[in-house]
């Protein structure tokens, strides 16, 4: 399709470990266009991280192992791809960033170092011409005195700036597409919307496609076009991101914009899906989130429903929607 | 009564049983058990299974090599040195038990109330625990049992001493947390005293740290036990204790290899069972594997 | 700068620790024995003698001026006079410290060489054939009797294969060589001996991989398990991420972070050597400091050890402080 930067086909993910095989993702399919921002919502254990890392071959083996799927980017398979493909790809084409910022820079080298290892390495630049690049990122993310940034230990910064450091340093050697795992959750609330917007504004600058992982609703309405919900190592539903939340069609997907406690409503209880995630290494057979579903039918403990398109740009897998629609 | 046990302390027992089953588990630990255990075995049964008296003279058969009269070979008063080494299993676990018991008592009392005190107690108390540790274990043991006079019973409270000092770092450590836990406040608020409170409710928390670092401490105390026989301050010869053998058959190595090479595999043999399993409990109790 | 300001304070808390131990050394050889005097004449003095030094030594004066005493003899650099040698102790160790120093020096050079890159390869391979090598190694190491080792590797190398020799420094039919550091291998090398220079190095092999063994285990160990703990790191993942080659991770990014511990590890270790080096000493017949002290406890020359027992801590508590100084140097957010 023209247009589509990345297109994850049937990805299967497993963990092999001492209690069992841990079926961490299961046949997932989505696609993100140049220039979006695509969602990835779920709860924490769903698999979304799993999925990130998978897409960077960044699952450690053992115990995990990536059982099949192909992973399209800009036309190549890259999970078929040699080592040094993906390395030049890693930090360069496609760049990640991680959920925890306290934890993701190295504490025994200054900032500016680990920097500009990463600019010399995809770019063909010397040292001083790195140290531009790098400076010129951290204004780019509006960093106070980028120059002196640059020469500190990380412990020095506090969560905030490093993830601005983590975003400048992954964009600094203009990626198509950057994963952001869970970006802002360990952040506080105030720095979390200071730096949702660097993110948003940047990426739409450089036309950066994002796929934003979060288990915030809230978060994901505001900065994402599209979103993907995930369950229990399944993607459910994908939709542009208005009408996930007027017209959400996975009875999970319901389930979870009903829990969102509102201001204004009268409820005096919150409103929760029964049940519990399910373990992975024995999940549900048929459709992962039947046993919780309010609107489970005969064939959703049988069959994995397919993917079925209720619009052009929705799509659901769910039962409901399999002849009927 | 036995029931009343078993409801009072229903959750401990379920600890110990869970635990027992990851050990089962485990191939280091049922490995480092099966060892322990036969030496144990050995050290129990050596007076009533051992093949002589090993204090058994026979200057005719002196210095003869392993044979099948003779498994381990004789030494130079012609006494067995199989069954020697079967008794110096005794000697060797019996010291290790008494260090143990005595360092770690006295070092888990000495841990728990500097833990718990705090602040100056804590600081004087750690200060002279830093001193000991200032010392190399032998060389400071070596001093100790020196100046105390060389004999057994001087060197197991030599190495006690120098052991002391970490059971108390490592109970210290975990007093420092439980005092802040709220059962404490709940029990100083009802009025208990500060030394029933260390005895009744910190030192029982810190039992499991105490016993795997017991289970590690007990190989090298055999170490530095064995050490210091052979260096001549513990256990003297005529004893079958291993360093004490190993000093005398050091003379007799070249022509007679059996004589220090058996009492030292046994050092060795059973040290490593030891460390083997007190490793293996360390990676049990580790809280992240624990889930 | 904040550096200076860390290696004050350590410094600072390590005097109290020195005075404990100048303390405990003292209660040690004063306090605990039945009769000081009796022991630092010698069981086999007369009544006499033993009077005369306890008049002579002040022992008869209440122990605080004792203690006064005694300090006031150790920043003389007075440590007692030996039994056996009839000499002040501090000339004894001056004489026996360069071998014990040489032997203990290699060793560690030993144990960093081969043990730091074994860990790494059995961090990198963990669970794979070499692992599980260096953990079986590991184990043996720790549980190992150095003595009995140095039996064995005596028996092996010295009466059966007759490759190496069993005793001393050098030869006995050799002179030693110039004195210039007391370290034989560099000595012989300073005076052009090549010969000689072989001949040392052949007796050096068994002692110094005897004296290793058991801290080289100990240092596979702990640069093992740091690199798995280090790795584990999210950082690490997000130097995966951007594309650094697996080396450079390895030997770079995981490196730098576990040495800490192994550093402070190490510098334990050097402490036990000096320890281990007793035993080793004794075995191998080697005129170190470690041989000294053995020679005097079976004498019973109560002095000698205890001077022995003070040097080495204080070489210890020395070198403890050192590690410390690295540290800060190690670790950015110690000194930041």
């Amino acid at each position: 399709m023209a247009g589509t930067l990345l297109d994850i086909r049937d990805l299967s993910v497993r963990f092999f470990t001492y209690q069992g095989v841990v079926k961490a993702l299961e046949k997932v399919g989505l696609a993100v266009s140049k220039g979006e921002i695509l969602g990835l919502v779920g709860e924490t254990g769903c698999g979304k991280s799993v999925l990130a890392r998978s897409i960077l071959r960044l699952i450690a083996d053992p115990p995990g192992r990536i059982t099949g799927g192909e992973i399209f980017f800009k036309g190549e398979d890259i999970l078929k791809t040699s080592h040094r493909r993906i390395r030049q790809i890693r930090g360069n084409e496609i760049s990640m960033i991680f959920q925890e910022p306290m934890s993701s820079l190295n504490p025994v080298f200054r900032v500016g170092h680990q920097m500009q290892e990463v600019v010399m390495l995809h770019q063909r630049v010397d040292g001083a011409g790195a140290r531009k690049v790098c400076i010129d990122m951290l204004q780019q993310v509006k960093m106070p005195d980028p120059e002196e940034v640059l020469s500190k230990y990380p412990h020095e910064l506090s969560g905030g700036m490093r993830q601005r450091v983590m975003i400048a340093m992954e964009l600094s050697c203009r990626p198509d597409l950057l994963i952001a795992d869970e970006p802002t959750t360990a952040l506080d609330v105030t720095v979390q919307a200071q730096v949702l917007t660097i993110l948003d504004d940047l990426t739409r600058k450089r036309g950066v496609s994002v796929l934003f992982i979060s288990h915030d609703l809230g978060v994901i309405a505001q900065i994402c076009d599209r979103v993907a919900v995930m369950y229990a190592g399944r993607i459910v539903e994908i939709a542009p991101v208005g009408e996930l939340f007027s017209e959400p069609r996975h009875p999970y997907t319901r389930g979870l914009l009903r829990a969102i406690p509102r201001v204004n409503e009268g409820r005096e209880t919150l409103s929760v899906i029964a049940g519990t995630v399910p373990g992975l290494i024995d999940p549900p057979g048929g459709c992962r989130f039947h046993p919780r579903c309010e609107e489970v039918m005969a064939p959703c403990g049988r069959d994995v429903p397919e993917t079925v398109k209720v619009t052009p740009d929705h799509e659901v897998a769910c039962h409901l929607y399999d002849g009927d629609n | 009564m036995f029931e009343n046990f078993r409801k009072e302390h229903a959750w401990q027992i379920r600890e110990f049983l869970f635990t027992l089953r990851l050990l089962s588990r485990n191939p280091s630990a049922v490995g480092g058990f099966a060892i322990i255990a036969a030496m144990v075995l050995i050290a129990f049964t050596a007076p009533y299974i051992a093949p002589y008296d090993p204090i058994r003279i026979s200057l005719s058969e002196r210095l003869s090599a392993p044979s099948a009269v003779h498994l381990f070979g004789t030494d130079e008063m012609g006494r067995d040195i199989l069954s020697r080494v079967m008794h110096g299993a005794r000697i060797s676990l019996w010291i290790g038990v008494l260090v143990i018991v005595i360092a770690g008592g006295l070092g888990a009392l000495i841990g728990a109330v500097a833990g718990y005190l705090g602040r100056q107690a804590d600081n004087i108390i750690m200060r002279i625990m830093d001193v000991i540790l200032s010392f190399p274990p032998l060389v400071l043991a070596m001093a100790l049992a020196a100046a105390l006079g060389p004999n057994l019973n001087n060197a197991i409270v030599a190495v006690a001493f120098v052991m002391i000092p970490k059971f108390a770092r490592m109970v210290r450590g975990e007093a420092l947390a439980v005092k802040e836990k709220q059962f404490i406040a709940a029990a100083r608020a009802s009025g208990a005293g500060n030394m029933w409170i260390i005895l009744h409710h910190i030192l029982p928390n810190c039992f499991s740290s105490v016993i795997i670092l017991a289970t590690l401490i007990l190989g090298e105390t055999i170490l530095i036990a064995a050490s210091l026989s052979f260096i001549g301050l513990g256990a003297q010869p005529p004893s079958p204790e291993w360093g004490a053998m190993i000093s005398v058959g050091r003379k007799f190595l070249m022509d007679q290899w059996w004589y220090p090479t058996f009492p030292g595999l046994f050092i060795l043999v059973t040290v490593i069972g030891f460390n083997i399993l007190g490793d293996a409990l360390r990676d049990i109790f580790d809280p992240r594997i624990r889930r | 700068m904040r550096i200076l300001t860390y290696i004050l304070k350590r410094l600072v808390y390590l005097i109290p620790v020195l005075i404990g131990v100048t303390l405990l050394v003292f209660v040690i050889s004063h306090a605990i024995p039945g009769d000081p005097a009796r022991m630092m004449a010698g069981q086999k003095a007369s009544r006499e003698a033993v009077e005369n030094l306890r008049r002579s030594l002040g022992l008869d004066r209440p122990l605080p001026e004792q203690y006064i005493r005694f300090l006031g003899g150790l920043f003389r650099g007075d440590l007692g006079m030996s039994i056996r040698n009839q000499r002040p102790v501090i000339d004894d160790i001056k004489d026996f410290f360069p071998a014990t120093l040489e032997l203990t020096l290699a060793s560690m050079v030993l144990c960093i060489a081969v043990g730091l890159p074994l860990g790494i390869i059995s961090a990198v391979r963990r669970n794979r054939p070499i692992d599980h090598i260096s953990r079986v190694f590991s184990v043996f190491g720790v549980s190992m009797p150095v003595f009995w080792l140095g039996l064995m590797l005596l028996l092996l190398f010295y009466r059966n294969l007759g490759w190496l020799p069993g005793s001393g420094r050098l030869d006995m039919a050799l002179d030693p060589p110039v004195h210039v550091t007391g370290l034989y291998l560099i000595d012989t090398l300073w005076e052009g001996s090549g010969a000689k220079f072989w001949n040392a190095l052949k007796h050096f092999i068994l002692p110094a991989f005897c004296l290793s063994y058991v801290y080289l285990a100990i240092i596979t160990r702990i640069v093992r398990s740091s690199m798995i703990a280090v790795m584990g790191q999210d950082y690490i993942t997000t130097a995966r991420a951007n594309g650094l080659a697996e080396a450079v991770i390895i030997l770079k990014h995981t490196l730098k972070n576990s040495l800490i511990p192994t550093v402070t590890i190490t510098g334990l270790s050097i402490g036990e050597l000096l320890g281990g080096a007793i035993l080793t000493e004794t075995i191998f017949n080697w005129p170190g400091m470690g041989k000294y002290v053995v020679d005097s406890v079976n004498f019973l020359d109560f002095p000698a050890i205890m001077g022995f027992t003070l040097v080495v801590s204080f070489a210890y508590v020395m070198i403890n402080l050192l590690v410390d100084v690295l540290y800060a140097f190690l670790d950015p957010q110690i000194r930041y």
